[in-house]
């Protein structure tokens, strides 16, 4: 058998090396973070484009924003691939893709705009003409906020990309909606919210739905519209519960029973039993004819008390004493939840409103 | 029986100085007072008048001072009358809203042409009371036990009881009871000599409650 000689070895061996390393290079430069050589081209590209070498930016531009490139492109750099474009094109006299390339990017990222720093006015001109053509209303993202109803607001930023009519609705947990603008727009604007819903109450915490609609001025029938979910929580002292109602239990009667009057009538008749019974009980066969006929005179008192009782029962049963008892009872409880209820209301009243961003689907 | 008058008089407004609950009533009554000696009995009975005062000094304490005399007619001709006079001194104290105890010294005494007999008595007993009309008045239910009785020229009882029933009625500032008193005492019973005493009282009283 033939030996390969030491030098194709070595050979070999380097290959083997290069072909292992080659797809772990490659995940490094592709994969860091969403794009990195993406990165690297577009801001070579941009300095490209700053020394006025616009056919080369151009070149790079095309890599950034083709299918058919290795690299992760996020939305932002699209955005800004395209907003080059639209200037490089500009600059060389082609409007009509410049403002391909520019519609391109605002119907991606209707926030963007060129800086009047870095563009020049054709670029700009170019660049306004574009949004002209292109309708999209957009709501910029908000970061977590907290506000004091009394005396702060929360702002929604919001844009058209022309002249159009604005309406931006608050979708509440409950299912109630709000509008916080309705009114022409022409670019960015900043829309205040005090917290408060249409019914004049405090946002109640749950998660909320900003929908905003846009009909364009400038071209009958275009509208496009946009929404922001975010979570609004309450921040404030925990409230106090009010006392529960008073149950048949907590309160005393306030009727006598029906037997009442049968217990009064017996307290008497128990006087004239008493006063029959006791003295021909103790006094025996001797009793005198002056005590029995006071025993008698005495029962007979009772019996007249005993039927005057019944009947006044039947007519009052009502307990006085339970009766001032309970509306104590229940005047303390209200005083008590009245007490609550003040307290409750200043906490109420330094409630803080957290807005924070949140994602999936609204009320 | 004119000094105990002026007594009355005199506790009445010493009371009422103090600030203390006064209640002064007028009472009117009548007496039977029957004597069975040797089996054969003899009665008196008639009416008698006087007065009441009652003061709280406490919450839960009553002391009530009553006085009244009157002749007690013979029941047959062989009866000689009965001049009567009693005075009572009591003491409660409420042990639940419904029940007292009592404690109550009782002098009396029973003139007739050849002396008087004097008849002085310890009760102790409880008082049962049960409400009516909402609070306007009130059954009335004693029971008390005459442990230490002495009677002048005789030997003392060696049993007495008492009790009393009726109403009372309070109508600030007015107040009226009508009670019915039931008494007996018995003698030893030494073979030779027996004898018990029965006295029944039934009262009517009017008073006026201080302060108004």
């Amino acid at each position: 058998m033939r030996r390969w000689p030491a030098r194709s070895a070595w050979l070999v061996a380097v290959c083997l090396a290069a072909a292992l390393a080659t797809p772990y290079a490659a995940r490094a430069q592709g994969g860091g973070g969403g794009g990195g050589n993406t990165d690297e081209t577009l801001e070579r590209a941009v300095r490209l484009y700053e020394d006025l070498q616009v056919e080369r930016a151009l070149v790079m531009l095309r890599q950034v924003i083709s299918p058919s490139s290795p690299f992760v492109v996020s939305l932002a750099q699209r955005v800004k691939a395209y907003k080059y474009l639209g200037a490089a094109h500009a600059i060389l006299g082609r409007r009509d893709s410049a403002s391909v390339y520019f519609r391109a990017a605002i119907e991606r990222d209707p926030f963007v705009d060129l800086d009047a720093q870095a563009f020049t006015p054709v670029e700009r001109d170019a660049f306004a003409e574009a949004r002209q053509h292109v309708f999209a209303v957009a709501i910029r993202p908000i970061v977590r906020t907290r506000i004091d109803p009394r005396t702060e607001h929360m702002t929604f930023v919001v844009l058209s990309t022309h002249d159009g009519f604005l309406n931006a609705d608050l979708h509440d947990p409950a299912g109630g909606v709000s509008t916080i603008l309705a009114s022409e727009n022409d670019g960015v604007r900043e829309v205040a919210w005090d917290g408060v819903l249409a019914d004049g109450r405090l946002a109640m915490p749950g998660r909320y739905e900003l929908v905003v609609r846009g009909e364009s001025k400038l071209n009958a029938g275009r509208t496009d519209s946009t929404r922001l979910y975010f979570d609004v929580e309450l921040d404030r002292p925990a409230l106090e519960d009010t006392l529960p109602a008073l149950r048949g239990t907590d309160l005393l009667p306030e009727r006598y029973p029906r037997s009442a009057s049968a217990v009064e009538a017996a307290k008497g008749i128990g006087i004239a039993l008493v006063a029959l019974a006791v003295p021909a009980i103790i006094g025996g066969k001797t009793l005198g004819a002056g005590a029995r006929g006071m025993g008698i005179g005495m029962a007979v008192v009772g019996v007249g008390v005993g039927t005057a009782a019944f009947a006044y029962r039947e007519q009052h049963d009502a307990i006085a004493p339970n009766i001032a008892e309970n509306a104590r009872r229940r005047a303390e409880r209200a005083t008590a939840n009245a007490e609550i209820e003040r307290r409750n209301e200043q906490k109420i009243a330094q409630t803080g409103l957290v807005i924070s961003p949140a994602a999936g689907v609204g009320p | 029986m004119r000094r105990f008058a002026c007594l009355l008089i005199i506790v009445a407004p010493v009371a009422l100085r103090a600030q203390l609950p006064v209640t002064a009533s007028a009472v009117v009554g009548v007496v039977e007072h029957e004597t069975t000696l040797y089996g054969l009995s003899t009665r008196t009975e008639g009416a008698v008048f006087g007065g009441e005062v009652a003061i709280s000094p406490f919450h839960f304490t009553d002391f009530s001072l009553q006085v009244t005399g009157g002749t007690l007619t013979g029941s047959t001709a062989n009866t000689a009358d009965q001049s009567y006079t009693d005075i009572r001194l009591g003491g409660s104290a409420q042990a639940l809203p419904w029940l007292s105890f009592q404690l109550g010294f009782d002098a009396r005494g029973y003139g007739e042409p050849l002396g008087t007999q004097r008849w002085l008595s310890v009760l102790a007993g409880a008082e049962a009371r049960a409400s009516m009309f909402d609070g306007a008045a009130r059954a009335i239910f004693r029971l008390g036990l005459i442990p230490l009785v002495s009677v002048s020229q005789q030997d003392r009882p060696n049993f007495g009881v008492s009790t009393t029933t009726g109403v009372q009625f309070l109508r600030a500032p007015l107040s009226g009871a009508v009670l019915f008193t039931f008494e007996r005492y018995d003698f030893p019973n030494n073979g030779s000599f027996s004898r018990h005493d029965q006295v029944a009282y039934l009262s009517l009283q009017l008073g006026v409650h201080f302060p108004r």
